[in-house]
């Protein structure tokens, strides 16, 4: 069994508390909301903060406020956030994306919060000190070099969060909180294409909230790729929200990438699509446009080529789910949900 | 009663074998209460950990464990100094056969170290931090060597040298120079160059496999205890305690009678544990130490230093005459040992052709070794590598000719006196009766959508008996206490065992309480291996069933006395015999024990047998799959897995057993592999990089239980747990080819490849 490593640990009741810990501790500090991302990343001593600041105890980071849109607590686990139906309603590409993260086990204890901020992840760096050591660090971690990319002058650690490139699709916002002020920002500027800094989040930050614009009018969609159906860290992340006049022309599309970067990414080509129909010409040309986005690499499960190969495949799954196609044989048999 | 080797089968009406009561160790075990071999703790023990290499190959120049020795908290620190060297010495564990000149160097490295995770030193101390830091102070002076992962390139001339000393076993004349292909077998009949003179049609093909782990969801774990006047007590979690006993006597110089074993509950092995890791370093650093020492393998150790299965090269060559009789098979299999020699190689190329009667035969084996674990047996040892080369060349055979596959197989099929190309004539079998029951099946039949596809592949395996013991105990009550040596690897045979005690006493099944008995209060037993443990566990039991049926029987005569044969037993009763002149009042089970203590003593029954005899088995497998040409992902659609198991004690068991051999299988066929990085380190030692299949990837899998009787057991029983894991691999294969007409020779079918070969193929039929 692999054991934690020592660390403080503190229990703020209120974000303000909680905002100043991080305030006075610095960089040594982190939060913690369901652990399940962060504590293994401290058993291998991928991650070794002095001080944890949990985010179990504080006030209202559970709160759901529906009013013009939607606003989510960032407290809120995986599971109650599938089982909102005002998100399964309004946001269905939440709905899935989170229903799709790791296991229920996981997804009883992991948070919207923790899933946004979750680590990035790399053949070369989810292993244990020992492991790492031998082949020596990587430049994520204590050492210099990019054992994916030995030339490389940054980490090509791999984004893995399955609800960032919903939320990003569903063009949310997400509300950060600092002793020294709060800003509500993009959940596509969350990100930054580099898997050692990944987040532009400061470590003093806290987010705190979700929010979701009213989306009357629109239809979304996650589609997620993984070796097993059962449980798995994506390889793939597929989603897409579409608007489209009554007459089926597409007025807004928004396509996003996840797991085929240090980032997930919000492709151009959502862009292709506006002013026209969702047919299969227009599907296969915005399949095609995403995959020049993909940028996989060799740090995670299976060839890399195919992973890229497929984006196209899953764009137009996607896509068409959303034309109105029945894909619930596709959609049951690649990930077990409807 | 004197019995050398068993009892032979008899027809007769069953009360209890065939039911499907709840096994005696389920109740701890949904509640938790069972104790596996991390849940055993002493006062005042001591954590040990091992230093493990990070080189895939590399030579020891020193090994300074001064600092480590002298952290506080420390108690002992051990390496190589700590241990006698051996010489060559074979031994058998399992079905396969060890060395102990290995495994003293596979326990903890000697001159150097062969592989990611060979243990090279060992520390016990007061907490397991402290272990860890001290393991850090271990200083190991390196030379590093040129590595060797893959089995065809080991085979090279210029390929890196992991033993210097090891000169080719089985080639004439000896080699002049040594390399890595540590054995060669060769098994053959008849003559193959005339058989396929013979044939019309010939196919060859060469197939690779990667290694797989067994997967067993507990760690490997141990506690020993070293006692001042040279006596040791050890838990672990073993699938043969006294195998264990005997290789700790051996690898720590101690007389047998001194080692105490007492295995724990097992949370799975598969093989896997039939092998010594951690037990002499605890029971080496609790002599050192004296304390108890307790050491408990992290999961990325169970992946990085215990066995997997080899990774397997096979060549095929079939010959058959146009209406579909085999007339030669050759085959040459090379597997991975590992570190060092001693693979599955021998079985696998006994297993490859047995199921069909053939004339002209030959196999050949070839034992290399690689920077890599040394293997283990997995469940069917090397049949699985072996079955999936042969079963898809017989299925590309039968397309070619155009016959069904089952049909092919019939015409061909091995039957009571076939004469294998390894020895023996096969007794009894009932390969001929699953195939037909498979035939029968309405998935046979069952239409399929559009591109899916349907496979069959059929497996075959030994299965084993060997020495084994049992002591059964009549209470002053009337209940029995069932005292047996043949570990219950999980699989559910302390209800098997109970359930045939229970039928031959004639009392309830859950007046039988069944036991493991540690390595004291019984004679030898061999490991549970070779789907062994119900066929000559259940024949121990019994005989020791019969045995104390004997003695109620006389204690009956005495008391009432009668000549012996005018007692006969039924029910539970002893009874007078039908039309005898001395008629008596019946006696039940509890009144003889109530009385024991006044007509003689207590009432126990014995058995210590080497057990022959056992019944092969066989099994056909159907499998529909479905392939995304998008992605190439196979889903597995319908699976119904059929094998005769000779009789099934406890049926539920029994399906149990085959639908995890088809589980394990499914993992072997789609996802599982090592992954290994330029250097030779593992990049995938966890469950969440090393992908199992698990429930919610899978369909239900269907079981029809066939039951030739094994003629040589008492109730017919020929062992199940093995068989069902050699047929999905090759099935499975069959199946995509019919859906997509592409065969594939490589596993994993991971997406990658598969699309990689749909796009291929349709790159050239738009060219044709
Ligand atoms: C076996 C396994 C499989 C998994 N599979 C998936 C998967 O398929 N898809 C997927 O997306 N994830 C997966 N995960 C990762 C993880 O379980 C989820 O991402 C989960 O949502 C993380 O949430 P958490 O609350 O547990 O985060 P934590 O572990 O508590 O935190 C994760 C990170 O976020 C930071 N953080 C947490 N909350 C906040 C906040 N409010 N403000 C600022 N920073 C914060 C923490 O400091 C930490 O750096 C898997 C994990 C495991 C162990
Ligand atoms: S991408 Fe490179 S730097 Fe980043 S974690 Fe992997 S090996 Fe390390």
């Amino acid at each position: 069994m692999m054991r934690l490593p020592w660390f403080k640990y503190c229990a703020p009741k209120s974000v303000a508390e909680a905002a100043h810990i991080l305030a006075a501790e610095g960089r040594d500090a982190m939060l913690i909301a369901g652990g399940t991302d962060l504590l293994p990343n401290m058993k291998r001593r991928q991650q070794t903060p002095a001080t944890l600041v949990s985010l179990r105890e504080v006030p209202g980071l559970k709160d759901v406020v529906n009013g013009r849109g939607l606003t989510l607590g960032a407290g809120l686990t995986l599971n109650q956030v599938v089982n909102l139906p005002a998100v399964k309603d309004a946001y269905l590409a939440l709905h899935q994306a989170a229903g799709q993260v790791a296991s229920p086990h996981l997804r009883n204890m992991g948070t919207l919060g923790g899933n946004l901020c979750l680590d990035t992840r790399c053949l070369y760096y989810n292993q244990n000190e020992d492991w790492r050591r031998a082949i020596d660090f990587c430049m994520k971690c204590e050492g210099e070099t990019c054992w994916v990319a030995t030339s490389s002058k940054r980490c090509m650690a791999v984004s893995s969060t399955d609800t960032a490139p919903a939320l990003i699709a569903l063009g949310a916002n997400v509300r950060l909180v600092s002793a020294a002020g709060e800003r509500e920002i993009a959940v596509n500027d969350l990100y930054q294409n580099d898997g050692a800094e990944y987040l532009t989040r400061q470590p003093d930050e806290i987010l705190t909230a979700v929010s979701l614009p009213d989306l009357a009018g629109w239809k979304s969609t996650y589609w997620k790729l993984r070796r097993r159906g059962s449980f798995d860290f994506p390889i793939l992340g597929v989603a897409a929200a579409v608007r489209t006049a009554p007459d089926g022309t597409v007025l807004d599309a928004r396509i996003v990438l996840g797991a085929v970067s240090s980032r997930p990414i919000l492709t151009e080509a959502g862009g292709l699509l506006q002013g026209g129909k969702l047919s299969d010409e227009a599907i296969a040309a915005a399949g095609k446009k995403a995959t020049s986005a993909a940028k996989p690499l060799d740090n995670t499960d299976l060839d890399l080529y195919w992973r890229k190969d497929v984006v196209s495949a899953f764009v137009g799954y996607a896509l068409r789910e959303i034309r109105g196609d029945d894909m619930s044989a596709t959609r049951l048999r690649i990930m077990r949900q409807l | 009663m004197i019995v050398a080797s068993g009892l032979k089968y008899q027809a007769r009406e069953l009360k209890i074998v065939g039911t499907r009561p709840l096994r005696p160790d389920g109740v701890d075990k949904v509640t938790g209460r069972a104790r596996y071999g991390a849940d055993i703790s002493l006062p005042g023990q001591l954590i040990g950990k091992v230093l493990r290499s990070p080189h895939a190959h590399a030579r020891i120049k020193s090994i300074d464990t001064s600092a480590a020795a002298a952290l506080p908290g420390v108690k002992a620190v051990i390496s190589r100094d700590d241990f006698a060297d051996m010489a060559e010495e074979y031994a058998a564990a399992g079905e396969l056969t060890i060395n102990f000149r290995d495994v003293t160097r596979n326990m903890m490295a000697r001159e150097k170290v062969l592989y990611d995770g060979h243990p090279v030193a060992a520390v016990a101390a007061t907490s397991e931090a402290i272990a860890r830091a001290a393991l850090k102070l271990i200083k190991v002076d390196y030379e590093i060597l040129p590595h060797v992962i893959d089995v065809i390139a080991a085979l090279r001339p210029d390929a890196p040298l992991l033993h210097e000393e090891q000169y080719t076993e089985g080639v004439n004349p000896r080699p002049a120079r040594p390399s890595n292909l540590a054995k060669r077998l060769e098994f053959a009949r008849g003559n193959v160059e005339a058989g396929f003179a013979a044939a019309d049609t010939i196919v060859e093909r060469e197939f690779t496999t990667k290694p797989v782990h067994q997967g067993y969801i507990e760690p490997q774990a141990c506690l020993a205890s070293y006692s001042e006047d040279g006596q040791a007590e050890l838990w672990t979690s073993t699938q043969g305690h006294f195998v264990f006993r005997a290789q700790c006597a051996k690898l720590l110089q101690m007389e047998i009678s001194k080692i105490r074993v007492t295995p724990t509950e097992i949370g799975g092995g598969f093989g896997g544990k039939n092998n010594i890791y951690n037990e002499p370093l605890a029971i080496a650093l609790s002599r050192k130490s004296h304390r108890p020492v307790k050491m408990v393998m992290t999961r990325e150790e169970v992946f990085r230093a215990t066995g997997p299965t080899s990774g397997g090269h096979v060549k095929v060559r079939l010959g058959a005459t146009r209406d579909g009789r085999i007339t030669a098979a050759t085959a040459e299999l090379s597997f991975q040992a590992g570190a060092f020699p001693g693979s599955s190689v021998a079985p696998a190329s006994m297993c490859a052709f047995t199921r069909y009667d053939l004339e002209n035969v030959r196999v050949i084996g070839n034992d290399v070794t690689v920077n890599r674990p040394k293997v283990a047996a997995y469940r069917a040892p090397g049949a699985p590598i072996a079955a999936f080369a042969v079963e898809s060349a017989i299925d590309e055979m039968a397309k070619k000719l155009g016959i069904a596959p089952i049909e092919f197989r019939l015409i061909n099929a091995a039957r009571e006196g076939t004469q294998t190309y390894y020895g023996p004539k096969l007794g009894k079998i009932g390969y001929i009766e699953t195939l037909e029951a498979a035939r029968a099946h309405p998935h046979y039949r069952a239409p399929l959508g559009p591109g899916h596809g349907r496979g069959i592949a059929t497996g075959f395996w030994f299965n084993i008996g060997n020495e084994t013991t049992a002591a059964l105990n009549i209470n002053e009550d009337g209940t029995a206490t069932l005292i047996m040596g043949t570990i219950d690897v999980a699989g559910g045979s302390r209800a098997a065992m109970a359930m045939m005690v229970a039928e031959e006493l004639g009392i309830p099944f859950d007046r039988v309480r069944p036991h493991i008995g540690d390595t004291s209060s019984l004679g030898f037993n061999f490991i549970t291996a070779g789907s062994r443990g119900t066929f000559a566990g259940g024949m121990a039991c019994v005989v020791a069933a019969r045995d104390a049926i004997e003695k109620l029987r006389d204690r009956v005569a005495r008391i009432r006395e009668v000549p012996l044969e005018a007692v006969l037993w039924k029910d539970g009763h002893a009874v007078p015999a039908e039309g005898s002149a001395r008629q008596f009042a019946p006696m039940s089970l509890a009144e003889i024990a109530g009385q024991a203590g006044k007509t003689g003593g207590p009432i126990a029954g014995h058995a210590e047998l080497n057990v022959q005899g056992a019944g092969p088995g066989f099994g056909a497998h159907i499998v529909d799959v479905e392939v995304d040409r998008q992605t190439g992902s196979i889903k597995i659609l319908r699976y119904t897995a059929v094998q005769d198991v000779g009789r099934a004690i406890h049926p539920a068991y029994v399906e149990g057993q085959l639908q995890g051999g088809v589980v394990q299988g499914i993992g072997w066929a789609l996802n599982e592999e090592y992954v290994y990085d330029a250097d030779g380190i593992l990049a995938n030692p966890g469950f969440l990089d090393y992908r199992i299949p698990v429930a919610s990837d899978l369909p239900f899998i269907d079981t029809v239980i066939v039951e030739v009787a094994n003629p040589n057991h008492p109730y017919g029983v020929r062992g199940c747990g093995e068989v069902p894991i050699i047929a999905p691999l090759a099935a499975i294969a069959n199946a995509v080819e019919n859906a997509l007409g592409i065969r594939f020779y490589d596993l994993p079918m991971a997406p990658p490849k598969v699309l990689q070969a749909i796009d291929e193929a349709a790159a050239a039929a738009s060219k044709a």
